[in-house]
């Protein structure tokens, strides 16, 4: 009995509070750091909601209640110190319940687009899909994953398909995607062409790609076109314009002016042609760098140690004995002997049962600037008949969600292409908000409470 | 001490500057309409350094470089403050002021600069190096776009925009147009400016630059373009009287009476009248300089780190005040007179850091007011805890040097730390919390784990912490002292910490750089303090 007694003393006690509350701040701290060699989620996953974070909180909690047991039977004077503890308690339960409950997505709307009802999660899985045979794909399964609190590396993750081993190797939080040309070995695979064009105005050195053989591929550089075909049939293009044709091993390169052919040439590598649209002098000159009579786009990624606006997850798989590379929200096909495979890594997706479409949306920018100054969107939903406004700070409440303008898309002539909206439910509002008046009520109290203060300093003095 | 008043003041009187007619002109930039002195120290600051070239106005000079470029190109005035970008640039000397010839000629520039640019195409993160490259190449294309008068947006094109996607908050006064692209007619106005401007400068006779700039202001009155003059007028008021500035040297006179009036322990009239008065007046201007910024920029004054310094400065004098009426505790307003003086002097001596330029918001910031309150709620808390934290310098100062004297404050200064740390602390969690409401009202997340939040509440758990150290008898006086400067680190990390070295968070709209070395030397410097007070208090001990 002594000793349980010893114990609630030492629970009840100030020096613990204290000992508590400066944990509580170490972890705090280490996490902005964290934060800021990082980024919000890691640092969310890693320290703000590990146990480094939960043990202290749960001992404030014992404290708290054990400090309120202890001032039993309470007293007037104990107000304030009651409601800004019991508040501090109320509004921890408030949080763990947003942090288990909630729903905190995104959903980022086509500007005049079909009404949606997707939402976009913070969380991640692996989605899994098979061919069907037919030319279409089915879901074969899904995983959920959390690799920054698991780390691939430590804690292994394999899976079976087909009887087939599919391994995560690593994860990488920030990495850089980067598209390469290869050449492959599937004669399903399209052509590519790697070209510069030149003259006073124009200067590039790109690729075209032409993915499967039967579509044919455009490029428009505004006053010329870039046909690649993989045929002998005639193209139906007008205008200037240069025709690539792969045909095996050959590349046929024919340009024509206004829709009249003016020049047909079989290429090498490095071959240079003007295809006569201007005078001599002055026409543009092509040249062809490299062909690749069949091609596959290979995506790979490079991990780097800091986060930019471009930077991507990305993971490190083995599948089947040979390695790919698998980013955030791009698919990777692979290929099997029989069969053809859809890895997707991506966020998690939950449906609303009620659509949304974004039907106008409004820019204001700070005069003779680009810089936004303020942006809304006009929301339809279809299914109650009517339209809504939502505003920075004037967010949207229905169906027991919350949408908020969080920001947006828009293409290069400033034009605004996509709204996000951030969506919500939050289940532990009631508990946070109440939980807060208690504590601002409690600590405002303390103001009146000197006597008590006094008294309390008295008896430690003496 | 009259003298020494006049003759301090006749010092300060030299430095403020004659106004030059061409400070009127308006100007449009970055969203802003300001007078072309704003414009111009603002420029010459960030090229310079100073916003004064060899005792000339800024607003003279950045007008000569558009007069006689030839001459501004070979002038060594373009600033390469960073030891790092200097080596990296080739250059030995110790010299920070180099010729925008002697940069552009310089090829390890050119190619540092292509690098960076390839960098940024394959969107890569930058270095610090990289950055402050960039940083000088933004300089010298402020320079060259003056020089040819581009970036100097004088007069209001009229045009309608109908594209119902991108409606401009102002439709009628959206662009403004440069000099170099200023109609036939404009620019024949306009080139009366110049002709006299040239003039002035030969025979410095006012009168024909007078009227020919007031000849430009009426035409600009004539067009249809809304400018706010009312608020240009409010602006060029601001610059000339540097209210700040006076202000701060009322705090000094004001703390300096403080010890006076401390150290001699006797009721002195007429000690305290001067000591009134002066502070009165420093807080009158104080007020004056923050409801100009406030009418000007059209906001609360906590939107950036000077403005919240100099919120800071206000509080703590004010809210001493209060208490100093409820129970008269004179070390306590010294405190709080040097808290004053020393943040305004902060802002007053290093405007790269504390960049004083009113720039538009960001869309989530404005037309809030609750965002603004919470903000000038948790800034008001930093002031009580920066009276504090001078308090406990003040406190364990005596204690090294006096320790009689230590006794005899020991248990008022404790107390009058305790009021403050309990005002901080009430202000601080309020703040945050109306912060967390304002932030689920208008994004859904109470609290996102935001660097500049979670640092306020470690402010708070820390200053908890010390509140319930008293209570339980470990933090007595002396723990006081001590706790309120260790504390308010947690502050410094908070206020600037956050922006400065952190460097990221979705409170990333307030963040600059610089001033780094200073902050954390004052920092560092007060954790030795405290090593060595403590040290020397456990030797006496034992």
């Amino acid at each position: 009995m002594k000793l349980i007694e010893k114990f609630f003393k030492f629970l009840s006690s100030l020096k613990l509070a204290v000992i508590i509350l400066l944990s509580i701040s170490a972890v705090l701290a280490i996490g902005t750091f964290v934060e800021s060699y990082t980024d919000a989620i890691y640092a969310q996953k890693t320290v703000y909601q590990s146990w480094y974070m939960y043990f202290p909180l749960v001992m404030l909690c014992i404290c708290l209640m054990a400090v309120m047991v202890d001032r039993w039977p309470w007293k007037k004077r104990h107000t304030s110190f009651i409601l800004a503890h019991i508040g501090i308690v109320i509004l921890l339960v408030g949080s763990l319940v947003t942090q288990y409950k909630g729903i905190d997505g995104s959903m980022a709307l086509e500007i005049d687009g079909k009404p949606e009802s997707f939402v976009t999660l913070p969380d991640r899985e692996i989605q899994v899909f098979v061919s069907t045979g037919e030319g279409g794909y089915t879901k074969l399964d899904n995983w959920d994953t959390d690799y920054i609190k698991k780390n691939p590396q430590k804690k292994s993750f394999t899976k079976k398909i087909d009887s087939k081993l599919f391994e995560v190797k690593k994860y990488h939080h920030f990495a850089l995607r980067r598209e390469n040309i290869e050449p492959s070995s599937f004669s399903t695979d399209g052509p590519a062409v790697q070209f510069t064009l030149k003259n006073d105005f124009i200067d590039l050195s790109r690729w075209i790609v032409q993915p499967r053989k039967s579509r044919d591929v455009v490029i428009n550089f505004g006053p010329a076109k870039l046909v690649l075909v993989s045929h002998n049939n005639p193209v139906k293009e007008e205008g200037n314009f240069i025709l690539l044709r792969s045909l095996g091993e050959k590349l046929e390169f024919s340009s024509y002016k206004r829709g009249q052919l003016t020049k047909t040439k079989e290429l090498k590598s490095g071959d240079k042609v003007k295809p006569g649209w201007m005078s001599e002098d002055k026409d543009v000159v092509f040249s062809l760098v490299r062909y690749l009579p069949a091609a596959r786009k290979q995506v790979t990624y490079k991990p780097i140690d800091q986060s930019t606006d471009e930077t991507i997850s990305a993971l490190e798989i083995e599948y089947d004995g040979k390695p790919y590379w698998l980013g955030l929200n791009s698919l990777l096909r692979v290929y099997t002997d029989d069969r053809a495979y859809i890895f997707n890594y991506a966020n998690k997706k939950i449906r609303l049962n009620f659509p949304l479409s974004v039907n106008k949306f409004e820019v204001g920018r700070y005069q003779g600037t680009q810089r936004a100054a303020s942006y809304s969107s006009w929301v339809k939903i279809p299914q109650a008949y009517q339209n809504y406004h939502i505003s920075m700070n004037e967010p949207l409440k229905h169906g027991g969600f919350t949408f908020y303008q969080a920001s947006y898309e828009e293409d290069e002539m400033a034009k605004p292409t996509r709204s996000i909206l951030s969506v919500n439910y939050d289940p532990g509002r009631p508990l946070k908000y109440f939980g807060s008046f208690l504590i601002v009520l409690g600590t405002l109290l303390l103001f009146y409470m000197k006597k008590f203060k006094k008294k309390i300093i008295k008896r430690k003095e003496q | 001490m009259k003298k020494i008043i006049l003759g301090l003041s006749l010092v300060l009187l030299s430095m403020v500057s004659v106004a030059s007619p061409l400070d009127k002109i308006p100007v449009q930039q970055d969203g802003r309409i300001k007078p072309f002195k704003s414009y111009a120290s603002e420029s010459l600051q960030f090229i310079y350094g100073r916003s004064k070239y060899k005792g000339q106005s800024a607003t003279d000079i950045i007008f000569t470089w558009m007069l006689v470029p030839e001459e501004w190109d070979q002038i060594a005035f373009v600033r390469v403050q960073n030891k790092d970008l200097r080596k990296a640039l080739l250059i030995d000397s110790s010299e920070t002021l180099y010729s925008p010839k002697d940069l552009f000629t310089n090829e390890a520039f050119g190619l540092r600069l292509q690098e960076i640019r390839s960098k940024v195409d394959s969107k890569e993160p930058l270095s610090a190096l990289e950055k402050n490259i960039q940083d000088l190449e933004r300089k010298l294309s402020i320079y060259y776009s003056l020089k040819n008068q581009k970036l100097f947006a004088v007069y209001p094109s009229i045009q309608n925009t109908d594209n119902s996607n991108l409606a401009p908050i102002n439709q009628v006064t959206n662009k403004w147009v440069d000099i170099a692209d200023l109609s036939e007619a404009q620019s024949k106005s306009f080139g009366k400016i110049t002709k006299a401007f040239a003039g002035y400068v030969s025979s410095k006779d006012k009168k024909p630059l007078d009227s020919a700039v007031e000849g430009w202001l009426s035409e600009l009155k004539k067009s249809e373009a809304s400018i706010p003059w009312s608020k240009l007028k409010a602006e060029l008021t601001l610059l000339k009287m540097k209210p700040f500035m006076w202000s701060w040297i009322l705090y000094l006179i004001a703390a300096v009476f403080c010890l006076v009036l401390f150290t001699s322990g006797k009721e002195k009239r007429k000690t305290k009248k001067i000591l009134f008065t002066s502070l009165s007046v420093a807080i009158a201007f104080h007020i004056i300089g923050l409801l100009l910024r406030v009418y000007i920029s059209g906001r609360a004054p906590v939107t950036n780190m000077y403005e919240t310094v100099i919120w800071v400065a206000l509080v703590a004098i004010l809210f001493t005040l209060v208490f100093h009426f409820i129970k008269p505790r004179w070390l306590t307003l010294l405190s709080a007179c040097i808290t004053a003086a020393f943040c305004l002097i902060l802002t007053h001596m290093s405007p790269v850091v504390l960049d004083p330029t009113l720039s538009p918001l960001e869309p989530v910031l404005r037309d809030n007011f609750w965002l603004l309150t919470h903000v000038l709620i948790i800034v008001s808390s930093y002031g009580a805890f920066f009276v504090a934290f001078i308090l406990g310098d003040i406190m364990l100062g005596t204690y090294l040097f006096n320790k009689a004297a230590y006794s005899k404050i020991a248990k008022d200064s404790a107390q009058s730390i305790y009021r403050c740390i309990q005002l901080g602390v009430v202000l601080l969690t309020a703040g945050t919390i109306l912060g967390g409401i304002w932030a689920d009202y208008s994004w859904g997340r109470f609290w996102a784990w935001d660097p500049k939040e979670t640092w306020a509440l470690i402010g708070i758990l820390g200053y908890l912490a010390l509140l319930h150290a008293r209570l339980s008898g470990w933090a007595r006086d002396f723990g006081m002292a001590l706790g309120a400067i260790l504390a308010f680190s947690l502050i410094i990390m908070a206020w600037y910490g956050v922006n400065f070295v952190l460097g990221a968070g979705l409170h990333s709209y307030g963040f600059g750089a610089g001033g780094f070395g200073f902050v954390a030397t004052f920092v560092a410097m007060h954790w030795v303090f405290v090593a060595i007070v403590v040290w020397k208090k456990q030797l006496a001990e034992a």
